[in-house]
């Protein structure tokens, strides 16, 4: 039996399994017949089936019928591959193929695409209520979709009580929610941890705050548009945060842990750097390495590359306290994870530049922001939990910081080998920097593109010269760096 | 005999000198380092607009006037600047595929720009760290410093996020004006 006719026997049985306006939240046993979703709204309007479709084991309906089922309009353009759905008020963009919608100027990402087939433009299931709760003012939508039935326009359930509970090194706060809540976690260095949840509201007059427990206490609940926001203050001591739903006994988590490892085997986020940012320059190795690039370094800029690390770390060997190591490169990102577990004090890279143009200068690069990172890991972390606690954005500033301040001083060590105006600074948003937890620095000792500044690299002389002052500016660096943390 | 040869030299000086003011004429009627875009007709409204290229002295941007159709909102003129930008330059380092088309621009009540583009992006993607800089940073620029809304720019490459960049740029994010302007001119200061 083909899919619309389904659909259409159906639609016609429909009143006898679904109930218009039935209480949403309810155990209901009903169910949309197979491969179809009952669409049914809270005001009492009929409920309407549409088709549901598969493609790559994503779960689709088509738009237009999701659209009149809401009582909604439908158009789409076959030349830009756009479609829209609007009512007189109110108008939502998509386009094919794209993870994305445009609801105003607001701008949504999705977690797969839209789709097409002779159903027409193809919605991801698991977005119908992204999209409803937008167009339905403060009430919600709520998807089942082992049942296939999509409840929309309803009040969001409200709880009266939240409730804290500490097993060992985890603390859980716990609200009751018969459906699994749209959730984010804020963080802000004054406000604390900000919940934000969405399809579960707070009783306005009898809400019970509990006390202080563990490692949460809850300072403030606030009312939100479809929800609530409940403002934690954390203990110090916790480390990572994860959240979850308890379906069984309805009922959204949130688990604060002190624990290092549950950070470290990736079940939990870390919301505070485990490391105190003195740690990070002074104590652990310099790290050398020389990044080639297959496809433009020949054999001999690979190996005068290599040289000139080496060359660097000779030198620190006999001008700095701490150990300096070259790293023989495995990939950018490996060579990330490899220089956080050594903890080290700082991290360049030497790289040839192929620009097409420019007079071959020297160039300094350290990254823009910090917005990936590394875990870091090892068997420390433990014992520094005790240190003033920061914010990760906090470290990572810092961190930038001194990655500027050391290349300030090697630039001037450079200026003075090379001549002035020889050398330039720059930040860039590289991403392999961006993961590094150390001051991080790419140094392009020559641009492949420029005569003059290939010899020079391709001379031992030259090299030696350029590693000794280099190393000077390490050392300098370092110790002024170190000086400066002296009580 | 010499009175036409005089004749002769004085006519040549003449065309000579007709041509060298046409051609001073002509330099001085336009403005100063400014290119059309596509698509502007004559008496349609035009805007002034800069882009960014990279500097064939050294590595970082330098800006180019160009006018462009001054039709549509913000999303409109942005897809017509980022249109404008991948057709390149021909005094300045450009590293686009110009095969690249724009799929679609959404601009998000934060300021952040969804910039859908063609696969070609990725099929030549500028080779070395410095060329990529200044094309993605010209990109970026070249949005932010023409509509003010436009705060920070998400790439997509047929409506989706590279999951794994090319390159050395994390264009899996958005990529804000800042991290490209560097702090070059402060340190030669």
């Amino acid at each position: 039996m083909r899919r619309h006719q389904v659909a259409a026997i159906a639609l016609a049985v429909l009143p006898c399994l679904v109930t218009p306006g039935i209480a949403l939240g309810a155990e209901s046993i009903i169910q949309a017949p197979p491969g179809t979703i009952a669409v049914i709204p809270a005001d009492g309007r009929e409920p309407q089936l549409i088709p549901r479709v598969e493609h790559d084991a994503i779960d689709y309906v088509p738009l237009g019928g999701f659209a009149r089922a809401i009582g909604a309009r439908f158009g789409w353009d076959p030349y830009s591959y756009r479609g829209w759905i609007e009512t007189d008020s109110l108008r939502t963009r998509f386009m094919l193929d794209s993870p994305i919608l445009s609801h105003g100027s607001e701008v949504l990402q999705l977690g797969a695409p839209l789709a097409y087939d002779e159903n027409g433009l193809l919605l991801p299931t698991d977005y119908l209520r992204l999209l409803t709760e937008r167009w339905h003012g403060d009430r919600i939508a709520a998807w089942r979709s082992g049942a296939g039935l999509f409840h929309w326009g309803v009040e969001a359930p409200v709880f009266r009580d939240l409730r804290i509970h500490t097993i060992g090194r985890r603390t859980t706060l716990r609200v009751p929610s018969p459906r699994l809540p749209e959730s984010s976690l804020l963080w802000s260095s004054s406000e604390g941890l900000e919940v934000v949840l969405s399809g579960v509201a707070a009783h306005p007059e009898s809400l019970t705050i509990p006390e202080p427990h563990g490692l949460i206490h809850v300072r403030e609940v606030r009312g939100a548009p479809k929800g609530c926001r409940i403002l934690l203050d954390v203990d110090r001591q916790a480390l990572g945060v994860d959240t979850s739903y308890d379906e069984k006994n309805g009922v959204w988590e949130l688990t604060l842990t002190s624990s290092p490892d549950d950070v470290a085997k990736g079940g939990f986020l870390l919301v505070r750097p485990v490391a105190r940012p003195q740690h990070a320059a002074g104590t652990g190795p310099v790290i050398i390495t020389a990044w080639v690039d297959p496809g433009r370094d020949t054999p001999e800029s690979h190996g005068a590359l290599v040289d000139l690390a080496q060359r660097i770390v000779s030198t620190l060997a006999d001008t700095l306290m701490q150990p300096a190591e070259l790293l023989e490169s495995q990939g950018r990102v490996e060579d990330a994870i490899s220089a956080n577990r050594a903890r080290a004090a700082l991290f360049i890279a030497l790289r040839t530049e192929g620009y097409p143009g420019g007079e071959g200068k020297l160039q300094i690069v350290r990254a823009s922001s910090r917005t990936h990172w590394v875990p870091l890991d090892g068997p420390e972390r433990t014992q520094e939990t005790t240190a003033r606690p920061l914010l990760w954005s906090e470290t990572a500033e810092m961190t930038l910081l001194e990655a500027d301040r050391i290349a300030t001083i090697l630039a001037s060590h450079l200026e003075v080998y090379r001549g002035p105006r020889s050398v330039t600074r720059d930040a860039r948003p590289l991403r392999w920097l961006e993961g590094l937890t150390m001051p991080a620095l790419i140094i392009y000792p020559a641009q492949m593109g420029d005569r003059i500044s290939v010899e020079k690299l391709f001379d031992p002389l030259e090299r030696a010269g350029l590693a000794r002052a280099i190393a000077f500016g390490i050392s300098e660096a370092l110790a002024a760096g170190r000086s400066e943390r002296l009580p | 005999m010499r009175r036409l040869i005089w004749i002769a030299a004085i006519g040549v000086l003449l065309v000579a000198g007709v041509l060298l003011v046409r051609a001073l004429l002509g330099v001085l009627g336009q403005p100063p380092n400014v290119q059309h875009g596509g698509g502007v007709e004559p008496g349609a409204p035009t805007r002034m607009i800069q882009l960014f290229y990279g500097s064939r002295d050294r590595v970082g941007l330098e800006g180019e006037d160009r006018a462009i159709p001054d039709l549509g909102g913000e999303e409109a003129m942005i897809e017509r600047i980022v249109t404008e930008y991948l057709r390149g330059s021909r005094s300045r380092i450009a590293g686009f595929n110009p095969a690249v088309r724009v799929r679609g621009v959404f601009l998000a009540q934060d300021g952040t720009v969804y910039l859908d583009l063609t696969s070609e992006l990725l099929t030549r993607w500028p080779r070395g760290d410095g060329l990529e800089w200044v094309s993605v940073g010209g990109l970026v620029c070249s949005i932010t410093e023409n509509v003010p809304a436009a705060r920070r720019i998400q790439i997509l490459v047929e409506g989706k996020i590279i999951e794994r960049p090319p390159g050395a740029i994390a264009i899996d994010l958005p990529l804000e004006p800042v991290g490209f302007r560097g702090f070059t001119e402060d340190w030669e200061s």
